[in-house]
């Protein structure tokens, strides 16, 4: 039965440290994010209706695939499918440079229109969050490179996999990050 | 000690303590002239007693991690430091031109010193912690390039650990962040906007990336614990550091000329540095706990907890306490500024500083550890200076919270000087926590003096 | 083979095939809901209620990834309540400020 719940948690503890490390500031944006917008409510409306939600949506999506790879790899290799775990990594991958393809053509955009950091207040908030978290896709992607790297040649196996599992559980953060993100700047008013 | 190159450590390490007690003699003077200001005028004016106070703090640390980088890296590396001799020269060199700036600020008054050394042509002199002359900038620079050649060879030739990688790239950044000291604009806001990456983004940056090292090295050696155990803490602790160092460094960049979004950026990751700070006490705490063995260096043992503690409370609390803006827009450059900087230095970058020499000296001088007199002694030491600190903090602080109160909070602020006067009595109450600092020190001196019969070799 | 070895590979392989098909179900579920709401703010909603609609798919999706994706299912509660913890105490003052 898999209600048990006795199992710790997935992959290298260090990481779940990091990991709660990095909620918590993320946290603190959030709500830095939320309060500033109901002083300037007006000014936020009006600026959020410039931003890109078709590409928004669309990277939700990519990065939901994305991390759904991941899952389909961490229980490949539990089955010592290693081949099949190459691929779930290999196409996480892909999904998050599509992720990141869209939010670079986003900001060229932006860019491209003058906008910058010190424009105002909303956009202080719009470059600073989604650069933040567009470095984390980064660091994300560098990380399951290295574990599909070390996947392929042979290091690990049903028994031995929390390199794996380690990688994953900071994807799905990276993903759960954005799933906030993504309705709390782009979509709520 | 497993390799004899590690010996060039002892000279650096013996510079270090030297200039510490300069730095706190002359921190002594200075705290004197707070409260009697024509003490020792004209021979020390106090801004010469404060310029020696900071630059030796700066140049005595930066020979305590020379030292330990030359000691730990040969072990590490499992090989003969690259070149020995390059390390003995740049101790020489550094020690004397360190030597001679200090007489300059001394003997000369600034501007003729500034003349002496020809910064008219190249200025760079002037600024708080970069009031070195250039040429004794350029000196800096060359040291530090031979030295991270010379590590950096050793390391890149031999095994490759997280802890000796992790050092390596705290010393280049040390020594590329310094080159920010030559760019001098006439702009105010711009020459203060990179001003603050030199002594401010080591502190909060690069020199983490140190500490945590030196940590991890002496964490290993004293408790025995995996090392794969202490560089994965390592590895995390340097993420979570670098994650919000380098944009929280921004909080320096408030009510400067800076743009506003400086306020947001440098509140929000600056406010999340103590996390770094917290993850570090967490590590060292764990690793005495989870400890294989019961190493005779009870004193270095003690430095290192002391060093994960103190870091946190001074770094990380007190650098918290103003690093809000819409706080430091009241605290900004006061006391409290004092305060912080006082623990944080000496909770962070001396401990860490004493954690290595305490477990390094016995080793280079020929035993695993030093007796039980001497080491009685040495915590002792520690206990004194921990302590002072801790008050010195406490009574800067108060005096903080009283001047931004009577200075800028009140209805009818005060001015400046009518402000000093009514915290005068915390300044006393520091002078004298001060004297017991000094306590402290000369009896860390004399422990290493200390004579012994049977110590295990 | 022996007949409790060849019981226990079966069962597990029919856990591991469970999996599979609990992944790929969430996975649409989160797709699924991803283009709904989309599809709500691209017809117009944009009351009080659609800001909630939204939230509480955050809430959800943020519910599946942290317990499925993650895994922390099975893992012991403490750890659980502390990541979840978060994703509600985030969402939940986010709701808060803006009703302000």
């Amino acid at each position: 039965m898999d209600t048990e719940r006795t199992k710790p948690l997935p992959g290298d503890f260090a990481i779940w440290i990091f990991i709660f490390a990095e909620l918590m500031v993320f946290g603190v944006l959030f709500i830095a994010y939320a309060v500033t917008r109901s002083l300037h409510r007006e000014e936020f409306a009006y600026y959020q209706q410039f931003l890109d939600r078709e590409t928004g949506a669309l990277n939700t999506l990519l990065l939901i695939t994305s991390s759904y790879f991941v899952v389909k790899a961490v229980l490949a290799i539990k089955q010592d499918k290693v081949q099949q775990c190459v691929n779930g990594l290999g196409l996480a991958l892909l999904c998050g440079c599509g992720f990141l393809v869209a939010k670079t053509l986003e900001f060229s955009d932006k860019f491209s229109a003058g906008i910058r950091l010190s424009t105002n207040t909303f956009y202080m908030f719009y470059l600073s969050l989604t650069f933040f978290h567009f470095m984390h896709v980064i660091l994300g992607m560098v990380i399951l490179a290295a574990i599909l790297f070390k996947a392929r040649a042979g290091a690990y196996n049903h028994r031995e996999h929390t390199g794996v599992e380690t990688g994953a559980s900071y994807w799905h953060m990276v993903d759960l990050v954005w799933i906030i993100l993504f309705p709390l700047v782009y979509i709520i008013r | 000690m497993k390799y004899q190159s590690q010996l060039v450590a002892k000279n650096y390490f013996i510079a270090a303590i030297l200039l510490f007690t300069g730095q706190i003699l002359f921190g002594l003077i200075m705290g004197l002239q707070y409260v009697v200001g024509d003490f020792l005028f004209p021979e020390i004016p106090f801004n010469v007693a404060r310029m020696v106070h900071t630059n030796l703090l700066i140049v005595w640390l930066l020979f305590a991690f020379m030292g330990a980088a030359y000691f730990l890296v040969p072990e590490e590396s499992e090989r003969e430091l690259y070149a020995p001799w390059l390390a003995t020269l740049m101790f020489w060199i550094f020690l004397i031109a360190g030597a001679l700036t200090v007489i300059g600020y001394l003997l000369f008054t600034y501007s003729d010193l500034a003349a002496l050394t020809r910064n008219e042509l190249f200025p760079t002199m002037g600024r708080e912690f970069l009031e070195q002359p250039t040429i004794t900038k350029i000196g800096i620079v060359i040291v530090a390039l031979a030295f991270i050649f010379n590590i950096g060879m050793t390391v890149l030739t031999g095994r490759k650990t997280v802890i000796s990688l992790v050092l390596l790239t705290g010393l280049v950044g040390l020594a590329v962040f310094f080159l920010f000291s030559f760019y001098n604009p006439d702009n105010l806001v711009l020459d203060k906007y990179y001003w603050w990456w030199v002594v401010h983004l080591w502190v909060e940056g690069v020199w983490e990336l140190i500490l945590g090292s030196i940590l991890a090295f002496v964490l290993i050696k004293v408790t025995g614990v995996d090392r794969e155990v202490i560089e994965k803490w390592l590895y995390i602790i340097i993420a979570m550091t670098l994650i919000t160092g380098i944009i929280g460094t921004g909080h320096h960049y408030f009510w400067i000329g800076t743009p506003d979004y400086w306020q947001w950026l440098g509140s929000v990751f600056s406010a999340m540095e103590p996390i770094p700070f917290f993850m570090m006490t967490l590590f060292a705490f764990n690793m005495v706990n989870k400890r294989r063995r019961e190493h005779p260096n009870k004193a270095a043992v003690l430095w290192a907890l002391g060093t994960a503690v103190m870091a946190f409370l001074g770094a990380g609390v007190w650098g918290f306490l103003h690093t809000l803006a819409p706080v430091n827009f009241y605290t900004h450059g006061t006391q409290i500024t004092a305060a912080h900087g006082h623990m944080a230095f000496y909770g962070a970058y001396v401990m860490i500083s004493l954690t290595i020499i305490s477990y390094a000296m016995p080793i280079m001088r020929g035993r695993t550890a030093n007796g039980e007199k001497a080491q009685v002694l040495e915590m002792w030491s520690f206990w004194l200076m921990t302590i002072a600190m801790v008050f010195i903090t406490l009574f800067l602080t108060a005096a903080g919270i009283l001047q931004v109160y009577l200075q800028r909070f009140t209805e009818d602020p005060v001015p400046f000087m009518v402000a000093q006067q009514k915290i005068e009595i915390f300044y006393w109450l520091r002078e004298f926590t001060g004297l017991v600092f000094l306590i402290g020190l000369v009896l860390y001196i004399y422990s290493f003096f200390v004579k012994e019969e049977n110590v295990a070799a | 083979m022996d007949h409790s070895v060849s019981t226990r590979l079966h069962h597990s392989v029919n856990t591991w095939a469970h999996q599979q098909t609990r992944a790929k179900r969430i996975w649409f579920a989160l797709m699924f809901l991803t283009v709904f709401v989309y599809t709500c703010g691209r017809f117009g909603f944009s009351s009080q209620w659609f800001v909630i609609l939204v939230l509480a798919s955050s809430l959800l999706k943020g519910y599946w990834i942290i317990a499925e994706y993650m895994g922390l299912r099975q893992v012991a509660r403490k750890w659980r309540w502390l990541v979840q913890g978060w994703l509600v105490l985030v969402i939940v003052l986010i709701v808060i400020i803006h009703q302000l």
